[in-house]
């Protein structure tokens, strides 16, 4: 690269970086564009002419300094950065710790059935459900989590029916979910997951020898033990479109490498519109299974292409079936309102965007800081605190500090409009809030992604596809 | 530019005149992942730079290391002016953002007051400019 | 930079490593590295070696001593690659 001489006047802040032989910039607001290095090189030293093609579409993208529609910069700013104003939205509640599967990964260090002391009392119930009713966020989701939340089902009963009591005055949007391997679902719970409108969310990690491989069942086999419920959940959705739809997240372990194609057919198989392909996480128990880690990157991004280049043709031959993971970067890629992916945003979620409230009303900064399990991410106790107390803790400043991309070297990256750092993940993989270097393990990741992402971009049909995810028609 | 092969390692000497430490800085936070990296000013001015590849690398490898290292100083320098340049025009548009956001939830809803449920005592938070820990109930309350 | 290795002999002749001590300066350019980042480091890396910090004219002077073993190797370039990012910090 030579040294350019850069045009003061005219150039608005821009970050960029080498994309092929082209280069990529993109500006405050998430726009982006890929310019030829002539160009670039016209660009940055202010020599383009006003009448060029090239000129007006950058100028209608906020690039050019001097020709800047400030108000609606602004405007855009402000709606990209939404959810600062809102307080958390995200209360997710560990019903219990006791489990009865043993998944290799599993990064809620689960106990098993017969351990005791490990349930959410009903007064620890009541005070949750007081604090989350405290939070100014018009839009609450209840989220149960555990160990498996099933095994403490009375409780989460307990929970959706003072909330929806609590909401008749409050009059919020409430959305609760459930999160559960399915094992011990009945005719009875269903039927209440029904009545109360509930979203269940299940595990599925592909065919059924990996996943029994990855989530190994005491009583049996987990694949039948959880397909034998998504068949009824489906069978039902069918007959009655207003119910919520089953979904499932598949975790990749080690083991799904080989099976890009496998995993993806097995969701299609099930009638599910869609799949997220999460990278498996550091924390917990799975800390275990941890090989290298630019080793792990490496391994995930070539299956993560493989399968996304599957979902991608199974698009192009007609089928709607979505990725999550992608979805949640395109949106931020292609519109304006943030998906509020709380790992992927500035600041991230850690309190202000979600809280974890553990089985024994210890207030976490979010589910990943409950995995580790560290005081640095407690922010009090239900039974003693109440929310103004626990978003005014100093430990959730501190994540949010560590999280805010502007006030780090990410702040250069191309990049930062579509990313974010977890300084939870962070502290488990560096032992700081603060990654000791650009090109993390997180890094890594999300610019693999995003390489491949505005990659497939530049082909008009795959970007079609890309805005029928997130249904934007033109 | 000096290549110690058998060390895997390049030198190499920047003016602080034309690369100042902060680009020196930014351009070796990059390569952390993949080189040790050892500053040093033997001479008022110079920054010696020592790049140790993590991975076994030939003489042409150490030679196109370093050059990708004097690529990311003209980038951090370039970046960097970029964001001082703009700097004002940031911090203006994120404060107009932010406090223009602060004043629009004027919006009140009628609750129902009930006898079991006397109102209770709410302090503002001294440090809350965004209103963060203002109850639901506080701050749609029809006056 | 400089290292050196001990090696303890047996009373009886016999030469036997009863403990392998390694020492070795690293010696951090003031203009370059600020005492808070190398302070940093050194809290990071205490359970991995011992620490003395001295000053001798334009450089800090990071004596290590009783190194653990399996990272004895590499805890010098680790050391001075952490001390960058701290300083990036």
């Amino acid at each position: 690269m030579d040294k350019i001489k850069l045009n003061k006047k005219k150039v608005g802040f821009v970050r960029y970086k080498k994309f092929g032989d082209e280069y990529f910039i993109t500006n405050e607001i998430g726009r982006y564009f890929f310019l030829k290095p002539n160009d670039f090189n016209k660009f940055i030293e202010g020599k383009l002419d006003k009448k060029d093609k090239l000129y007006k579409e950058l100028q209608k993208k906020f690039f050019i300094k001097d020709d800047l529609n400030s108000e609606d910069l602004i405007d855009i700013y402000q709606q990209r950065n939404a959810f600062l104003f809102h307080g958390t939205s995200l209360h997710i509640v560990v019903a219990t710790l006791r489990c009865n599967y043993n998944c290799i990964y599993c990064q809620a260090s689960s106990r098993n059935l017969k351990a005791k002391g490990f349930d959410m009392s009903k007064k620890t119930a009541q005070a949750v459900v007081e604090t989350i009713f405290q939070s100014p966020n018009p839009n609450i989701t209840i989220e149960f989590q555990g160990g498996e939340p099933l095994v403490n089902w009375p409780t989460i009963k307990f929970i959706v029916e003072a909330a929806e009591k609590k909401n008749k005055k409050a009059k919020k949007k409430l959305f609760i979910s459930l999160v559960t391997n399915l094992s011990l679902m009945d005719s009875e719970k269903y039927d209440y997951i029904v009545k109360h409108h509930i979203s269940v969310c299940t595990s599925l990690d592909g065919p059924e020898k990996l996943h029994n491989l990855n989530r190994p069942f005491v009583n049996g086999n987990s694949y039948q033990a959880t397909t034998s419920w998504i068949k009824k959940f489906k069978e039902k959705e069918k007959k009655d479109r207003s119910l919520y739809r089953l979904s499932a997240l598949v975790t990749i372990s080690k083991f799904s490498y080989k099976y890009p194609k496998e995993i993806v057919d097995e969701y299609l198989k099930w009638g599910f519109r869609g799949i997220h392909l999460r990278p498996l996480s550091f924390l917990g128990l799975s800390n275990k299974f941890k090989d290298s880690i630019d080793q792990s990157v490496k391994e995930f991004l070539e299956f993560w292409r493989k399968s996304m280049d599957y979902i991608i043709d199974i698009n192009l031959k007609g089928r709607f079936f979505w990725e999550r993971g992608s979805a949640i970067m395109l949106k931020k890629i292609l519109g304006d309102i943030d998906p509020n992916f709380l790992d992927l945003r500035s600041p991230c979620g850690a309190g202000i965007g979600q809280m974890l409230y553990n089985y024994d009303g210890k207030v976490y900064t979010c589910d990943e800081a409950r995995m580790l399990g560290e005081d640095i991410f407690v922010l009090g106790n239900v039974l003693k605190n109440n929310y103004k107390q626990l978003i005014s803790h100093p430990n959730l400043r501190a994540v949010c500090q560590a999280s805010i991309l502007e006030n780090s070297p990410c702040d250069y990256c191309a990049y930062k409009p579509y990313c974010g750092v977890c300084p939870v993940s962070n502290y488990a993989l560096y032992g700081d809030l603060f990654a000791p270097n650009a090109n993390n393990y997180r890094c890594q990741l999300s610019i693999g992604m995003l390489d491949y992402l505005f990659k497939k971009l530049q082909n008009d049909k795959i970007k079609t596809i890309f805005k029928k995810w997130l249904g934007i028609k033109k | 530019m000096q290549i110690k092969e058998s060390e895997n390692q390049v030198l190499i000497t920047v003016s602080s005149k034309i690369y100042p430490l902060e680009a020196v800085y930014g351009a070796a936070y990059v390569f952390l992942n993949r080189t040790y990296i050892f500053l040093d000013e033997k001479k008022k001015g110079e920054i010696l730079i020592t790049l140790k590849a993590k991975e076994k690398m030939d003489k042409k490898q150490l030679e196109n290391l370093a050059g990708e290292f004097y690529n990311e100083l003209l980038n951090y320098s370039l970046r960097n002016e970029i964001s001082k340049n703009n700097q004002k025009l940031r911090e203006y548009i994120v404060s107009r953002a932010l406090i223009g956001a602060l004043g629009e939830d004027e919006e009140e809803v009628e609750l129902e007051k009930t006898e079991e449920e006397p109102e209770e005592k709410i302090e503002e938070w001294k440090g809350d400019y965004l209103g963060l820990s203002i109850p639901w109930e506080k701050k749609f309350r029809k006056k | 930079m400089e290292g050196r290795l001990f090696r303890a002999f047996h009373p009886l002749g016999k030469e036997v490593q009863k403990k392998i001590k390694i020492f070795m300066t690293i010696s951090f350019n003031k203009n370059i590295y600020s005492l808070k980042a190398i302070k940093k480091t050194i809290q990071a890396y205490k359970n991995l070696a011992k620490f003395k910090v001295a000053e001798k004219g334009s450089y800090f002077k990071i004596e290590l001593t009783d190194i653990k073993k399996e990272i004895e190797t590499i805890i010098e370039d680790e050391f001075c690659n952490y001390v960058l990012s701290q300083v990036k910090e």
